[in-house]
């Protein structure tokens, strides 16, 4: 079955990295090292300006964490594999993928599982729940449930959008660009959507719903103003992931069915 | 047709030779039809004709050819070996390498005399800067691309001293000031990236390096070359026009006085240097590594908290403000920016300035040391 299939890919996976330890642990290392950067300079600045729209350092760490958590768990399944589907298509090699007996997308998504995510997991994990403990939740079994249900989604929403970004390979071969607007978009996730103007707002909310993936969960366990939503919105947060999710499988699947190959 | 041009330079050979030699070998190898044509668009039997044509050009005594039919029909094959017979014809003491079916030559190794002690004038560099210009030309409708990047990175940082300092300023800077300084930083950082780490990796992974060494001229200023044609690129095409649109968009104050404006273009040559030189570094300990990734990583983690890049050094905590001041990355973002403010005495300025210019000289002597280790130890692991 597909799960035990799954499974199998994974430990080759794991084997092959460990052929190489040395370098796999000194790159984890390197990219812990890269965004712990991050976090000590919001750090030294939060220092300063003990307020960012409201928000206090714990609360911007937790904000930041579940946008770096979130994009791992979802990139591990999709972005590497999109942004190499590009190369496959021009020089053929994605027709392999076609004529093997499984769904592709299926197929190539766990092929090319990343485990070099493993570095951003560590970190991003272990600030998230530095910051839980520093702020002064209720910790109901309801909130324990939405933050899983959010990190679930949120992820769905990344994995969504580099999979539709995959997608418009099979449309104009050269998409690559849309990888440079997504990430330019995510640095907007990393602080309180209420800074921005409501283009921006509007923009990250509906357009590319990235806002769902750490703002709007987050705006509710913290109590703080979910402009340009209202309240219930939150409520919103684990429904979009499911729903960008599929939409994006949708566009992938219906464009690798029209796939002629690049032609020549 | 420009590659000809440049490997005329390359190899210093007279016009007048380089003209009836090229002439030569376009001729039989009718490489004329095409020749005008960017190399991507060539199809490999026609790539193949030129690179020969390429490798004739500085009439070179001895030519290894390891399968040069490869993949290609009948007719190509034909005449790639009427070709060589004529070549050998007109020179009979040259000797270019066999090509029989079926049998092919030990590929070209790595001679022990590298790179000779001819000096290369300006011009030749100053060529591959050209080059890597014009390269990048190829990819303008990414010019928007970047602009917009540019301007959504610098809208972040606006948005937020917008949100802590507001109008009243009282935070040791004004609401302007920090502007500016959010104008300039995210520009600096697009203009000082360099693809040097990546480009010594790329050519040490596929082993174009050995070609690339065996050319007589430094590698390191041809590394410098085409990094200094990159970034006179993203200046003229996608820094200039984001910073006037920013200022347009934002509000940008003008540099102090006319002293700070070229104390700034000297803080910016400091960066350019200093950016090559540590994105040189990291390729060269890829030499012992295997991979620059890691050390690249580092590199940028390194940066982003001590180039003051985004906070500038004067809001850092003391220890840190201390850690920051005594380490070379604060050229990278915080320097030139704060030189342009007129935020530093011009003592310190200056002071400032000139111990850049001993961190530069200094990572300089420490490349050239580790470049003729690292040159050492590849000939040791042979290609």
């Amino acid at each position: 079955m597909n799960i035990a299939l799954f499974g199998k890919l994974i430990q080759l996976l794991i084997k092959e990295k460990m052929a190489y330890r040395g370098d796999f642990l000194l790159s984890a290392f390197a990219q812990i090292v890269s965004y712990g950067g991050e976090y000590i300079v919001i750090w030294l600045f939060m220092k300063r300006f003990p307020l960012l729209a409201g928000w206090t350092w714990p609360e911007i760490a937790l904000l930041y964490s579940f946008g770096l958590l979130t994009y791992a768990i979802g990139a591990s399944f999709s972005f590497v594999q999109m942004r190499e589907l590009e190369g496959q298509v021009r020089q053929g090699t994605f027709d392999n993928l076609l004529i093997k007996p499984i769904n592709p997308y299926f197929y190539l998504i766990s092929r090319g599982f990343n485990l070099a995510y493993v570095a951003h997991i560590t970190i991003s994990g272990a600030v998230l729940i530095w910051a839980i403990g520093q702020l002064n939740v209720q910790w109901t079994l309801l909130n324990w449930a939405y933050v899983l249900l959010a990190v679930v989604s949120g992820a769905m929403i990344q994995a969504g959008l580099l999979t539709a970004i995959g997608a418009a390979t099979f449309l104009w071969v050269r998409a690559g660009f849309l990888f440079t607007i997504f990430f330019r978009l995510k640095e907007f996730i990393s602080y309180p959507l209420p800074l921005f103007g409501t283009f921006i707002q509007l923009l990250l909310t509906i357009g590319v719903p990235l806002a769902f993936v750490n703002f709007y969960p987050a705006a509710f366990l913290l109590a703080h103003d979910s402009a340009p939503l209202p309240g219930w919105a939150m409520w919103l947060a684990p429904l979009v992931g499911p729903l960008v999710y599929g939409l994006g499988y949708l566009l992938w699947t219906s464009g690798a069915n029209k796939y002629q190959g690049a032609g020549g | 047709m420009d590659s000809f041009e440049l490997h005329r330079y390359v190899y210093k050979l007279p016009v007048n030779a380089f003209r009836e030699q090229l002439r030569f070998c376009m001729d039989l190898l009718s490489v004329g039809e095409f020749a005008h044509k960017p190399v991507r668009q060539l199809s490999l039997g026609q790539r193949m004709r030129v690179e020969i044509a390429m490798a004739l050009l500085h009439e070179p005594r001895i030519l290894f050819l390891d399968e040069p039919t490869i993949g290609l029909d009948v007719m190509a094959k034909d005449q790639i070996r009427q070709f060589l017979r004529a070549v050998n014809r007109k020179k009979p003491t040259a000797s270019p390498g066999r090509n029989l079916p079926g049998r092919s030559l030990p590929r070209a190794s790595l001679p022990g005399a590298l790179p000779d002690e001819r000096r290369y004038g300006v011009t030749t560099y100053m060529m591959f800067a050209v080059k890597s210009f014009t390269n990048q030309l190829a990819y303008r409708s990414e010019v928007w691309l970047r602009l917009l990047g540019n301007l959504l990175a610098i809208l972040i940082q606006v948005e937020i001293w917008r949100a802590v300092i507001g109008s009243s300023g009282q935070e040791g800077a004004s609401l302007d000031q920090m502007i500016t300084y959010s104008i300039l930083n995210p520009l600096l950082l697009a203009l000082l990236s360099t693809n040097v780490s990546e480009a010594v990796d790329s050519s040490l992974k596929s082993g174009s390096i050995a070609t690339e060494l065996i050319r007589p001229l430094s590698y390191p200023l041809y590394l410098l070359a085409g990094s200094l044609g990159l970034s006179l690129y993203k200046l003229a095409f996608t820094v200039a026009p984001a910073f006037a649109l920013a200022g347009l968009l934002f509000g940008v104050l003008p540099p102090a006085s006319p002293m700070n404006l070229l104390a700034f273009v000297a803080a910016l040559l400091i960066a350019m240097l200093m950016s090559f030189l540590l994105g040189y570094l990291v390729s060269l300990l890829a030499f012992w590594l295997m991979s620059h990734f890691a050390l690249s990583w580092m590199l940028g983690g390194l940066i982003t908290i001590f180039s003051g890049s985004f906070l500038p050094l004067w809001f850092y905590s003391s220890g840190w403000a201390a850690v920051a001041e005594a380490l070379p990355f604060q050229y990278l973002g915080y320097v030139p920016a704060a030189v342009y403010l007129g935020t530093m005495t011009d003592e310190a300025m200056w002071r400032t300035l000139a111990i850049g210019l001993i961190w530069a000289a200094a990572l300089l002597l420490l490349v050239r040391w580790l470049w003729s280790r690292a040159v050492r130890r590849l000939i040791i692991q042979g290609g």
